[in-house]
């Protein structure tokens, strides 16, 4: 029963051309199951983007108590926040001691391979303002998660096209790119309506 | 994003995939988020392919590059 529920949200979004068949939800459902995990981590990321959007960077109180933080070129920086938090890095605000200069710092976990061929901290971006920067920044993460979206169809898309060639892949696969770019959304609110009104439609007809 | 009209090519056709690992993989093996390796192949500081199905791909020898490469960009 937890299964039957947890597969009935996993519907393909409507596309105004009539309900899905059952083979071509399936397809759908199994794709989906493929980029689950990295789906996740996309919202999720898509969610720190858009909060820290909506924050005044420049506001004494969201900068909040700076934390000393030295990059291997032996720098002195202030980190004021973060900016993005990753499974193996952080993202921090940071503004350089004693001087006007801000910056994007990249943080990473010490044990990595990367980490220890390149040391712990890169610098992103720098600039004297730092809520231009924090836009910046937040432009550029946007269009990383764009790119990682693509990617992610296009891993659901061979899934689709191997495994179901006969369930009208192309209405699949278009399915399938249009729950990704739902994960995009900047809106959250739009994100969860979008969610509860799938689930809604499939609980009507369960009813039925 | 993928045109979903096409079929993924390499889908059940003769194209083999080119070699290499894929995004997830390679960040686990720098110790990295996959994130991080998406913004490096952005930047240009890692090489990749687009597989036959549009899938992005690391060539094992540009992981390695990497690590070697002096110093941080």
């Amino acid at each position: 029963m937890l299964t039957q529920h947890l597969q009935s949200t996993d519907q393909p979004p409507s596309d105004g051309a009539g309900d899905f068949t059952p083979k071509e939800v399936e397809a759908y459902q199994a794709a989906l199951k493929t980029i689950r995990l990295d789906l996740a981590e996309l919202e999720k990321l898509q969610d720190q983007v858009n909060q820290r959007r909506r924050l005044n960077w420049s506001h004494p109180a969201v900068l909040g108590r700076p934390r000393p933080l030295e990059t291997d070129d032996g720098v002195r920086w202030e980190a004021y926040g973060r900016a993005l938090e990753l499974s193996h890095s952080e993202v921090l605000l940071c503004r350089q001691a004693s001087s006007a200069q801000w910056a994007m710092i990249q943080r990473f976990q010490p044990e990595g391979p990367y980490a220890k061929a390149h040391g712990r901290t890169e610098v992103l971006l720098t600039g004297d303002d730092p809520r231009t920067l924090t836009n910046d920044y937040a432009a550029l993460a946007q269009h990383t998660l764009h790119f990682m979206a693509s990617n992610l169809v296009a891993r659901a898309q061979r899934v689709v096209w191997e495994q179901f060639p006969d369930c009208n892949p192309p209405r699949v696969v278009h399915a399938l790119s249009e729950r990704c770019s739902a994960a995009l959304s900047h809106d959250l609110c739009l994100r969860q309506a979008l969610s509860r009104h799938e689930s809604q439609r499939h609980s009507r007809g369960i009813r039925v | 994003m993928p045109n979903p009209d096409q079929p993924a090519k390499g889908a059940g056709s003769t194209e083999t995939q080119p070699e290499g690992v894929s995004v997830a993989e390679g960040a686990r093996i720098l110790g990295l988020d996959a994130f991080t390796l998406y913004t490096f192949i952005q930047r240009d500081r890692l090489r990749a392919i687009r597989a036959p199905s549009g899938e992005i791909v690391i060539p094992p020898k540009e992981l390695l590059r990497l690590l070697e490469e002096s110093g941080p960009c």
